[in-house]
């Protein structure tokens, strides 16, 4: 790291502190790191570890946490109740783990550091995920339930109406069809008895037999038109119309 | 080093150091000076200048260097007094520690 990239780093990490105290620990750092020499200055930052530690220092120095059991000694900032052997500085919660700050700050910061060299604030991640809008349609369902049940409640109620009459009138006509064959089989083998005893009405019953199979035939015809061609036919206009809004829908976010 | 170096002999040995210089020294050469006697980060110091500085042990001035400013740290008479302390409580300290080592039977 070079030595304006880490000054311009700590200033950033101390901009919430009081600008007297930011400009003195700056400069110290500032001179340190002059008066090491171009050719020390690596070592140096080397050892003052990341910005963000040595801001941690700073920053504790300031708030006055050395009191609370922290002491600077020989071997860098020491706290006796977070001791933490063979470790150069004690990790605390204002003192960010050495390793882990510097490869944070590499992964967070890179991108920030645009063409102008300028500091710009990192910039976040948006927070929304598909899970957070998933619970919020959810919840924006439940807050409109009222209205949608209004609302809903007579497409569906209308709709099941329709449905359940078209399917009675169905029913009704399966059965009736099905009486008409049952019924004509019935007359034409009576009327075939009787046309040995009384051929008039055995010659009746046969023509009311054969009424009752044109009927039956008649039934069919209507049973298959409404399987075979209406139920098929509504099928498609319903796909048709939902590809004919998707196709509209992609055709205005073309335009 | 397994002897670790507490703040107060730390607040000593620094203002031992700042005390040769009459004319007062800067931070890197603060820094070098006790490196010479214990082994400290390099960005240890700075805060415990700090603190010298506004326990009035310590006073800054800048000083003009090649074209830019130094601050510079010198040793006020407070800090002498201080100094005075440390120094004398560090001779019976070091005194009675070196004796019974040497009487030690190893």
């Amino acid at each position: 790291m070079k030595k304006e990239t880490f000054l311009k780093e700590l200033e950033y990490l101390l901009q919430d502190i009081p600008d007297e105290d930011k400009e003195e620990a700056l400069s110290y750092y500032r001179d340190y790191l002059e008066e090491a020499g171009s050719e020390n200055e690596d070592k140096v930052m080397e050892e003052f570890g990341s910005p963000e530690r040595v801001a941690a220092i700073i920053r504790a120095d300031i708030t006055g946490n050395l009191k609370d059991g922290g002491s600077f000694t020989e071997k860098g900032y020491e706290d006796e109740r977070f001791k933490d052997p063979g470790y150069q500085v004690a990790k605390r919660l204002d003192l960010p783990d050495e390793k882990e700050a510097v490869h944070e700050n590499r992964e967070t910061r890179t991108e920030s550091r645009t063409a102008d060299g300028a500091y710009t604030n990192v910039e976040e991640k948006p927070w929304t995920s598909r899970v957070l809008k998933v619970v919020l349609l959810g919840i924006l369902i439940l807050a409109a339930s009222p209205f949608l049940l209004g609302a809903g409640g007579i497409a569906v109620g209308t709709v099941a109406g329709i449905a359940s009459l078209f399917l009675g009138a169905v029913v009704l006509l399966l059965v009736l069809t099905a009486t008409a064959f049952i019924l004509g089989v019935v007359l034409t083998v009576l009327g075939g008895i009787l046309l040995f005893t009384a051929p008039v009405d055995g010659l009746f019953l046969i023509g009311i037999a054969v009424m009752g199979i044109g009927m039956g035939i008649l039934g069919v015809v209507l049973i298959y038109g409404i399987f075979g061609v209406l139920i098929p036919f509504c099928f498609k206009a319903v796909c048709r119309l939902f590809k004919s809004t998707a196709a509209g829908r992609k055709g205005a976010r073309r335009a | 080093m397994v002897f670790n170096t507490g703040a107060a002999l730390l607040d000593g040995i620094v203002l031992a150091a700042v005390s040769r210089e009459a004319d007062g020294t800067y931070g890197y050469k603060i820094t070098q000076d006790v490196r010479k006697a214990i082994d400290i980060s390099e960005s240890t110091l700075y805060p415990v200048l700090r603190r010298l500085q506004k326990e009035n042990c310590l006073e800054v001035y800048d000083m003009a260097i090649d074209g830019r400013n130094r601050r510079y740290y010198r040793i006020t008479e407070t800090g002498r007094v201080q100094l005075a302390l440390y120094k004398s409580e560090w001779f019976t300290y070091s005194a009675h520690i070196s004796q019974i080592f040497q009487e030690a039977k190893i």
